[in-house]
């Protein structure tokens, strides 16, 4: 028996499409995790455990740090609290993820275990 | 846990295990509560929150539609393919409303803005639309644009392409692919496109 088919619904329209309006060159080779703060781009390396602190309009590395975490996790994830003034750098090793707090200058100030994952 | 973002004094984070964005209380992140739940995506990576919109952008790895965005009803109501992003990574929103995303095929990193060029007008093809077969049983419809060369690609809400073609004025799908949800992206050769939401029963 053939099955009948139901038009539900037209999403959105979208004339044209959305633009690249900068391309930067990534201040290493595996950026996976990327956040805003203070004016700056935010970068966090999945294999070096950098944090780079860039300059969003030509990619200049204002300053970093080492995320240094537990050596089993894998860093993927970046945010940055403008309110806190604090670094976020996320990971995850098996089920279970970790977020590490750092000052924007690197100084370490705590982690979290996110059980679940 | 693979994705990060923070607005106002939440943050939000990104499940690769469970496929969903949760948010905790700053700065502690002691209590935990759900946000969106990423419907047919899998293998995602970085996050970025647009918070006015309650709207939340994820990466994923392998998969033609690289990026998504999920609303709080689990509902993806956008998306970037990997005609513009091949291996998106990391993810974040700048305050003028532009996403900023790593592509670790090329080790760039991208600033779109979202927003250029879109028209929120029905449809960015002229006269497109959609007529199912007069017959319910058949399993058929037709996409009709009047004078339009367009290219047509299907995804399902794996994100996977089931079937691609390019026509004239009107394209019939009358798949044997199995019920579910489909996502019709037709771009014509000038440039515009539209997205089709069909659900197949």
């Amino acid at each position: 028996m053939r099955r009948v088919m139901v038009v539900l619904l037209v999403l959105a329209a979208i004339a044209s499409a959305k633009a690249i309006v900068r391309t930067l060159d990534a201040p290493d080779t595996n950026i996976s995790g990327l956040a805003w703060g203070d004016g700056s781009l935010w970068a966090l390396d999945a294999v070096t455990d950098s944090v780079f602190e860039l300059d969003p309009e030509t990619g200049e590395i204002l300053s970093s740090f080492y995320f240094n975490h537990v050596t089993t996790i894998v860093p993927t994830g970046l945010a940055y609290s403008e309110t806190l003034n604090m670094v976020l750098c996320g990971g995850q090793y098996q089920t279970t993820g970790y977020v590490y707090k750092y000052s924007p200058t690197g100084t370490y100030m705590g982690v979290v275990d996110m059980c679940g994952g | 846990m693979t994705g990060l973002s923070v607005a106002g004094n939440n943050v939000f984070l990104s499940s690769r295990n469970q496929n969903r964005c949760y948010y905790y209380n700053l700065p502690n992140l002691t209590i935990r509560k759900d946000f969106s739940y990423y419907l047919g995506f899998s293998t995602t990576c970085d996050i970025a929150m647009n918070a006015a919109d309650s709207l939340v952008w994820v990466a994923s790895e392998n998969t033609s539609l690289t990026i998504k965005c999920y609303d709080t009803d689990n509902t993806m109501v956008d998306y970037i393919g990997v005609d513009m992003i091949t291996n998106a990574r990391g993810m974040a929103l700048d305050p003028d409303g532009c996403l900023w995303v790593s592509d670790i095929d090329n080790d760039k990193l991208y600033k779109i803005d979202l927003t250029e060029g879109i028209e929120d007008n029905g449809s960015g093809i002229q006269g497109l639309s959609v007529v199912p077969s007069a017959n319910p049983f058949s399993g058929a419809v037709t996409i009709q644009a009047p004078g339009v060369n367009a290219s047509i690609a299907i995804f399902d809400l794996h994100g996977r392409q089931v079937e691609s073609d390019n026509f004239q004025e009107s394209w019939t799908w009358n798949s044997s692919a199995p019920a579910g949800t489909y996502v019709f992206v037709i771009r014509d050769d000038q440039g515009a496109s539209a997205t089709l939401e069909l659900v197949k029963i």
